[in-house]
């Protein structure tokens, strides 16, 4: 999953307002997934992400490379619906892979438009409604952000671990089966979790000395303000949406069967 | 005159342990460019996050320009900042631009008035190509520099640095020192060094060493290597060249770094 990852650009689809952004992607992923028009709708469905996305400068051919690591999900995903009844058992089949590579495909499209603060802001207001709860969405993604900047980190350390191992002859064996593989991590485990939990600690009292409080009012480096895409957004969001109930509401084209 | 004074400062990490630092004096002005040495386990750490008031004195009294730390009041934040050995152990924000703008956020900064010292900041440390552009794509010398912008943009009147160079090139230090020095006499930073590299031994005016948790010597920094013997005794190298200068006769460069006054107490 190398290149989905953000990549600046000033583009319509890079202009959105996080929370547009992260709304539209749980709307398409929704809609993708239920949509009643089969494998029209789905092929329409993907052709629409591909048009967007390019226009939007988005690297399209990359995030496509991508879906070869899929290629096992898409396998079992098009088995399972080979085996179902009915006839069409190939059509839903194909179906179903081309709603599986749409979820992917629109997700990797948001990673790529979205900076980690717009993500960060965005995950703020999903975690507001957690405030009536006393959890402060503010501190929660926070924890997110923190997450992804320590994952590539903790699995440098990880690795620096695991060559310094095998430079002392504890690397793991050449031919060994998966459970003797799973066995050999854990020696890795141990020494990571200690090295993170140290790590944890430092930032800590790093991020205190920076005038970090619980109990601070922090102001916002970043300002996000919707605009007139924002409004275009919505309104085609409200399409797929009124589109799909109408599709199967009842005494629509496709309810009833 | 700002003053960051420690006054009979005792700690101890529980009531019952044995004190890590006893009896501690000392005051260190705005514009002092000071080193603190002494043996693995002295306290020099402690020392230093007490005087950022991440930890609090069992006894004795810390005080930042008159406030005391005991009070957690959040300026003490803004006027002290601690920079680290590890620049990866500090850096909050996935980009640059975010990382820098951490502080200032904590502090209820207006965003104008932040973006304005983010540019600033970035552009003082030669990191403005790279503000939007996560941390991990930049060098260690580069996350060093990011670590001590993320410090800087408090504009801080004091610097406390936990052996921050250690990971550092020689060209890096050097251009890392140009920075603080440029700072000290732009706008007076007082900066505190734990375990100064002998090269940047030079740059000092003033010496605090500590032994076992108490405060053995506190003067200039030439008075500290003007006793090669005691200077061992403590656990404290004298650098090869003021060995060098101090066998051929020369006298000791009292600290070359700023404006050559003394450190007073």
């Amino acid at each position: 999953m190398r290149s989905v990852t953000y990549r600046p650009a000033d583009t319509f689809l890079y202009r959105l307002h996080p929370v547009t952004k992260g709304v539209g992607t749980f709307i398409w992923i929704v809609w993708f997934s239920l949509h009643p028009w089969g494998l029209a709708g789905s092929a329409a469905g993907l052709f629409l992400l591909l048009v967007v996305a390019r226009a939007g400068g988005v690297p399209v051919l990359d995030t496509l490379r991508e879906l070869k690591g899929l290629a096992l999900l898409l396998v079992v995903v098009a088995l399972v619906n080979l085996t179902g009844d009915g006839p069409d058992g190939g059509w839903r089949a194909v179906d179903a892979v081309a709603r599986v590579c749409g979820v992917f495909l629109w997700s990797a499209v948001l990673v790529t438009i979205s900076s980690p603060a717009e993500l960060t802001y965005f995950w703020e207001q999903a975690f507001c409604p957690l405030g009536l709860f006393g959890i402060e969405a503010r501190e929660l993604a926070l924890v997110m952000v923190i997450g992804l900047r320590f994952l590539p980190v903790v699995l440098g350390e990880m690795e620096r671990i695991r060559m310094a191992q095998a430079a002392r002859g504890a690397g793991l064996s050449p031919g060994a089966g998966p459970l003797a593989r799973l066995r050999q991590l854990f020696p890795l485990l141990i020494p990571t979790l200690v090295l993170s939990i140290q790590r944890a600690g430092d930032l800590a009292l790093a991020m205190e000395a920076r005038g970090y409080r619980l109990t601070g009012q922090r102001t916002r480096y970043y300002e996000f303000r919707p605009q007139a895409g924002d409004l275009a957004a919505a309104l085609l969001m409200l399409a797929l949406v009124v589109s799909s109930m109408w599709g199967i509401w009842p005494g629509g084209p496709r309810s009833g069967g | 005159m700002t003053r960051l004074t420690f006054d009979r400062v005792d700690y101890r990490s529980t009531p019952t342990a044995s004190p890590i630092l006893g009896e501690v004096s000392f005051s260190l002005a705005a514009g002092e460019v000071a080193g603190l040495f002494g043996r693995n386990g002295a306290g020099k750490s402690t020392l230093t996050r007490l005087a950022a008031g991440l930890v609090l004195p069992t006894a004795g009294r810390v005080e930042v320009a008159g406030i005391c730390t005991s009070t957690r009041d959040p300026d003490i934040q803004r006027r002290v900042g601690i920079l680290f050995q590890d620049a990866d152990r500090q850096i909050v924000g996935v980009t640059v631009e975010e990382d820098l703008a951490f502080g200032p956020e904590n502090l209820g900064m207006e965003p104008a008035v932040m973006r304005t010292r983010v540019r600033s900041t970035a552009e003082r440390l030669g990191l403005a190509p790279w503000l939007r552009r996560p941390v991990a794509e930049l060098s260690g010398g580069m996350r060093q520099k990011l670590a001590l912008g993320g410090v800087l943009i408090m504009e801080p009147d004091f610097l406390l640095l936990d052996e921050p160079t250690s990971q550092l090139d020689p060209w890096a230090r050097r251009e890392f020192w140009e920075i603080l020095l440029d700072l000290r006499r732009e706008r007076g930073l007082g900066i505190l060094v734990v375990s100064p590299r002998p090269a940047e031994t030079d740059r000092l005016e003033r010496a605090l060493v500590l032994e076992a948790g108490r405060l053995v010597f506190d003067g200039p920094i030439a008075d500290l290597w003007a006793a090669p013997d005691r200077v061992a005794a403590w656990g404290v190298r004298v650098p090869e060249g003021i060995r060098w200068r101090q066998a051929a006769g020369f006298s000791v460069p009292a600290g070359s770094g700023g404006n050559g006054g003394g450190a007073g107490r």
